[in-house]
């Protein structure tokens, strides 16, 4: 007990800095969200939950519901708003050189002349939502 | 919870690798004498050298954590000697606050897994490929007939894989988190220096230059790395007196190392070896070998580059050396505008206040002129050299300096401020 009396004497500054840093980085919320929040949400949250931005949300549900069940894990991602590249937020995503698998984000009509390559004869449509477009090319 | 439980274990995983190979059972250099934050960071020096050999060859990342195990535990068997040293109880409590606030800082990059610009663009994308099993001799990020990012070094996404692959849950900010370990580790070096100072002033500084340096924006960069190795060798050069061939294998141990981390690590570690041979008067061809292999791994690095990615170019951006040749208003406004935006980065980064201040003291106080004193003025002025150089070429100046020259200003901070050092060793001034 006097050991532990000593110590708080010795350290109580270092104890009162450290304090306030835990404050300062919401220590103890960080862990409370930890055990709240699963990682995929905490994802979501940082990236964005649906289209727009990143778009992590739709690339996620693309790739959940026509990727990982036919085990293609290839897709070529345009964005069409100035943002870091989709694909790496996903580890096991390779890029489509041969662009077969096309997501478009934020796309809007008037960037079709963005691109060389005819969207309507080339590709058919699979998924919609908001701005953010799946499309599989015609074989 | 579990994820919590996970932290801990990786951080113990780091805390593991860094006490061994070298430690007190199986070394009696005089370096280490008292000092165990010099155990932890040459033995972080070896583990990132093993790391960069290991990722020339085709092996599994899970294969090379068993490897450099049974390297440990076979060099700990056979130099095994027995201590009398052990740590003082006044510095134990120091490892503890260096594990609390790695702790915090890892819990903070947990709750909250957003990486910055380039931390996706560049640094991610590498991770994932080494991640997968990829090797550095593959394209690691083919585009439309072109390889992407080829000119940038792997070390650091080699090391973010490694931890990466190498953890119980494998989710991505744990091989991440290393960077905030030898981040936060290297502010521990510096203030392990003084001795005479109570815990209280210690902690008190190293917290400051923590808040005067950490930016969540740069989450998944590389620029703490470098930031970190510079300390590292600033803390070498103050420090290891005798200048023999132990120091020279760490010395160029760092150089090589920061030259796989960044390009700019390159022209730093060109740097201070041209300052060190300048500074300590050494014979170079006592160094001879050593900057020998220093050159083969850049040059080895180009020749990747060049041959095998078949790129285009070593640097990120076209140059534009007409600049040079005519001396006009442009050159001056753009001479200025760099001075501006460095005092912007000044007010992102105060740690520069403190090091502006201690440059200021140096010339009013006229300090006595010691070789690391002069290694700290000999490296600003190249640097300054180097920051002028990149900018006034650059074809998009200020989109070049609102991107970039916070991080340049950042990675170097540490190394300045070990000044600081300087004049409390010579007690011309009291702090």
């Amino acid at each position: 007990m006097h050991y532990f009396k000593n110590f708080f004497k010795s350290h109580f500054l270092i104890l009162i800095l450290l304090l306030i840093f835990t404050a300062n980085f919401n220590f103890f919320y960080n862990v409370y969200l930890l055990s709240k929040r699963s990682y995929d949400e905490r994802l979501f949250r940082s990236y964005g939950w649906g289209c727009g931005g990143l778009s992590y949300g739709y690339v996620k549900k693309i790739y959940e519901k026509f990727l990982e069940p036919t085990n293609k894990k290839k897709l070529h991602i345009l964005n069409f708003e100035v943002h870091p590249d989709t694909h790496s937020l996903f580890p096991q995503l390779k890029v489509d050189s041969k662009r077969i698998n096309l997501v478009l984000l934020n796309f809007k009509s008037e960037d079709k002349n963005k691109i060389n390559f005819n969207l309507d004869e080339e590709y058919t449509m699979v998924d919609k939502t908001e701005n953010c477009y799946f499309f599989i090319k015609n074989d | 919870m579990i994820e919590f439980i996970n932290i801990i274990i990786q951080t113990a995983l780091f805390f593991i690798l860094s006490i061994f190979p070298i430690n007190n059972f199986t070394t009696r250099n005089r370096y280490f004498y008292n000092n165990y934050f010099r155990f932890i960071a040459v033995n972080i020096l070896i583990l990132m050298s093993l790391l960069l050999i290991f990722s020339f060859f085709n092996i599994k990342l899970k294969t090379v954590f068993f490897i450099i195990l049974v390297l440990y535990l076979f060099y700990f068997l056979i130099n095994f000697k027995s201590s009398k040293f052990l740590i003082k109880k006044r510095e134990i409590i120091l490892y503890f606050i260096f594990l609390l606030i790695f702790i915090y800082s890892f819990s903070l990059i947990t709750a909250y897994p957003l990486l910055g610009w380039d931390g996706i663009a560049t640094w991610k994308i590498k991770s994932n490929f080494f991640y997968n099993g990829g090797n550095i001799f593959e394209f690691y990020n083919f585009r439309d007939g072109e390889p992407h990012y080829y000119q940038y070094p792997h070390l650091g996404s080699y090391i973010w894989a490694f931890f990466w692959k190498n953890s119980f849950i494998e989710f991505e900010y744990l091989g991440r988190g290393f960077y905030h370990y030898i981040y936060i580790f290297s502010l521990f070096l510096f203030i392990h220096n003084f001795k005479e100072w109570s815990n209280f002033k210690k902690v008190f500084l190293i917290l400051f230059i923590y808040i005067a340096t950490y930016d969540f924006e740069l989450e998944g960069y590389q620029d703490y790395l470098i930031f970190s190795l510079l300390i590292f060798v600033i803390d070498l050069i103050f420090n290891y007196k005798k200048k023999g061939f132990i120091f020279l294998v760490i010395f160029y141990s760092i150089c090589i190392l920061l030259s796989w981390i960044k390009n700019e690590g390159i022209i730093y570690a060109c740097f201070l070896i041209i300052i060190y041979n300048f500074v300590y008067k050494k014979d170079v061809s006592r160094n001879l070998l050593f900057i020998c292999l220093f050159v083969l791994s850049v040059f080895f690095q180009f020749y990747i580059n060049l041959e095998i990615y078949n790129g285009k170019t070593l640097f990120q951006i076209p140059t534009n050396t007409n600049v040079f040749t005519e001396i006009n208003i442009t050159l001056l406004k753009n001479f200025f505008l760099i001075i501006w935006y460095f005092f912007h980065s000044i007010l992102k980064y105060p740690i520069w206040i403190i090091n502006l201040i201690l440059f200021l003291l140096l010339h009013v106080y006229k300090q006595k002129k010691s070789s690391e004193i002069n290694f700290i003025k000999y490296f600003l002025a190249l640097n300054i050299l180097f920051i002028m150089g990149v900018y006034l070429q650059s074809p998009y100046i200020k989109w070049h300096l609102q991107t970039s020259l916070d991080r340049l200003v950042l990675q170097t901070s540490g190394f300045y401020i070990y000044l600081l050092l300087s004049f409390i060793k010579n007690k011309k001034l009291k702090i």
